[in-house]
């Protein structure tokens, strides 16, 4: 079936809105620390200052300008997201067609996957970080190797029905092989799953980055939204919290709020049920 | 019913073995890696020899891992260094608060969150479903500090309505009334913020689920009946839906014990969330690895509850096991 899901996604509001705030987040977290004067995070003695022309939303308490520090934090947010999203998905693809291509290894990734689901894997990562100090990329693998399980489970249920479709059949019955099925009949049509994946586990990782560098259990040369929003909330009670603390939680929240929009509308549009409702008004 | 019990088991397992096999994997001292850098400086010599006595470190991985398990059974998490006294002991003292909060909060978002879903359901697409749908979806895609710390700013600092963290006041009453008072002014705040976490995903899969169930025979029959429609949304259509709401749950306790730990870092409250900083801080390792064991327990036994109850609840997720081998014999 050829039918154009992005055509469908483009016509839900929400959705493009979320994708085009997304880009403009990472653009600015590609261009604004570049385009920024000296270090960003070097300590000055110019601490907890307003906003002014210098400093467009004011330093925090060792002076860096939170304008910057902003999108550095979305630096690391957008990598996890990426990071995470592509590792842990490509696990899942193996582990999921793989499972509904061999009778044998169902039974036991199917066992495997239920006990990985059950641990709560913010826990988890909080256990190793409290031992290692991890850099970003080990936090990535880590995070990755905790978040394939859900991904498993929808791709080898669609896989599945898509192994009793008639083409499969019929290229079986001429002697495919299981690696020629997956990458010529079942891979395509497993697209549009995996995107939603995809969303779906960057939105898990950014939460859980953000929530395990508010506890401060990550290396400290990780510039991450979490970390600084713990230290913002240290000085809530004088002015500063206006141009630190909301600027910082409004950015990761609308960070997870734009996944959140992108992964119900590309759902949307490859939901069956509702292009059937689609066709049927015109 | 065993077939539950195993991923739930099979996951306490591994947790232990992880919390075990770590420190005693990365390079260097064991106790140093238990006990972090900080507090091997601060450990008298005396106290090192018996701690290496007690965790066994002198002997075999066998050896060390029987201990650790022996001394898991006891309910024996290792010695605070920090607050000087039995982690385990730490951990009790902490625990009803947590409990009180997660409990609280979850009580009150399911006595909201559910009957909501389902009146929005049954009128949805009406005007009050939409706005309240996409408030809610919108409520529920802050991280739970964001909201928590929103909350603690309006209400404790710039209003000053409410105070800003701990479970009691420093100097207030310590029993009675007062007392009961004093710990529900504390808790007002935190547990308003879970249940602003909570209710979005509680109200939207009551929701759903109504909207799943509502061409339903038996609802056309109910109405034929002629039952009111209050009767046949709560106790015909409402009981259906308590099934995806409770299982739902059960896949979220991680989640909501979690959020509970952040809630109170962000208002101070001495739960384990509490005391969890505190170790972190003061870099308590022992102290924070049995709370992180013991919340990953927790988690994984209430799951393991909740999955249970599903299974008392409803009649048609039941496994049948047949008494006699002999059924499928006698319809060849």
């Amino acid at each position: 079936m050829h039918i154009n899901h992005w055509q469908l996604f483009k016509n839900n509001k929400l959705g493009m809105a979320g994708l085009t705030l997304l880009l403009l987040l990472a653009l600015g977290a590609y261009l604004i620390p570049q385009l920024a004067q000296g270090d960003p995070l070097l300590h000055t003695p110019f601490d907890l200052e307003a906003p002014s022309r210098r400093h467009f939303l004011g330093t925090n308490d060792v002076g860096q300008d939170n304008f910057v520090c902003l999108f550095l934090g979305a630096q690391t947010s957008l990598m996890v997201a990426i990071g995470v999203a592509v590792i842990s998905t490509f696990i899942s693809i193996i582990t999921g067609v793989s499972a509904a291509l061999f009778k044998w290894l169902d039974q036991l990734i199917l066992r495997w996957v239920d006990v990985m689901l059950v641990i709560p894997p913010l826990v988890v990562m909080m256990i190793v970080a409290t031992y290692t100090q991890m850099a970003l990329w080990q936090n990535i693998i880590l995070l990755a190797l905790l978040s394939w399980p859900p991904g498993t489970k929808l791709l080898r249920s669609k896989a599945l029905t898509l192994l009793t479709q008639n083409h499969v059949l019929a290229a079986k019955g001429m002697g495919a092989t299981g690696f020629y099925l997956v990458r010529r009949h079942i891979l395509p049509d497993l697209t549009p799953l995996l995107i939603a994946n995809l969303v779906q586990t960057a939105r898990r990782a950014v939460f859980l980055e953000a929530g395990l560098s508010f506890w401060g259990l990550t290396s400290p040369e990780i510039v991450s939204w979490g970390k600084m929003f713990a230290t913002a909330l240290a000085y809530l009670h004088l002015e500063v919290w206006k141009w630190w603390l909301l600027p910082i939680g409004l950015a990761l929240s609308l960070t997870l709020l734009c996944l959140n929009w992108i992964g119900s509308a590309w759902e949307e549009a490859i939901n069956p049920q509702v292009r059937r409702r689609l066709s049927v008004k015109h | 019913m065993i077939k539950r019990v195993g991923p739930y088991l099979l996951a306490s397992i591994l947790l232990v073995c992880l919390n075990f096999a770590l420190p005693r994997l990365l390079p260097g001292d064991p106790l140093a890696a238990i006990y972090g850098a900080e507090a091997m400086v601060n450990l008298s010599p005396e106290l090192k020899e018996q701690l290496l006595v007690q965790f066994g470190l002198q002997d075999s991985v066998g050896q060390q891992f029987l201990a650790y398990i022996t001394n898991l059974v006891k309910g024996e998490l290792g010695y605070s260094y920090y607050y000087k006294i039995p982690v385990s002991a730490v951990i009790i003292k902490a625990l009803p608060w947590t409990l009180m909060l997660v409990g609280v909060s979850l009580l009150v978002a399911v006595l909201i969150g559910f009957p909501l879903g389902l009146v929005t359901g049954w009128y949805h697409s009406s005007w009050l479903d939409k706005a309240l749908t996409s408030a809610l979806l919108f409520l529920g895609g802050f991280p739970d500090f964001f909201i928590g710390s929103i909350l603690l700013l309006v209400f404790a600092v710039k209003l000053n309505w409410l105070p800003l963290g701990g479970a009691t006041a420093t100097y207030g009453f310590s029993a009675g009334l007062g007392y009961w008072a004093d710990v529900a002014v504390h808790a007002f705040l935190p547990i308003l913020t879970l249940v602003f976490l909570n209710l979005p995903n509680i109200y939207l899969i009551s929701r759903s689920a109504l909207v799943g169930i509502l061409g339903a025979e038996y609802l056309n029959t109910a109405r034929a009946k002629g039952l009111t429609d209050l009767r046949i949304l709560f106790i015909h259509a409402g009981k259906n839906c308590l099934m995806p709401m409770l299982a739902y749950l059960s896949t979220q306790i991680g989640r909501l014990v979690t959020g509970a730990l952040f809630v109170e870092l962000v208002f101070s409250y001495p739960g384990l969330g509490g005391i969890l900083q505190a170790g972190l801080l003061a870099r308590d390792y022992p102290l924070v690895q049995g709370i992180l064991l013991m919340v990953a327990v927790t988690i994984l036994l209430t799951g393991l509850l909740l999955d249970s109850l599903q299974e008392v609840l409803d009649p048609r997720v039941r496994t049948c096991t047949s008494t006699t081998g002999n059924y499928s014999k006698t319809i060849n």
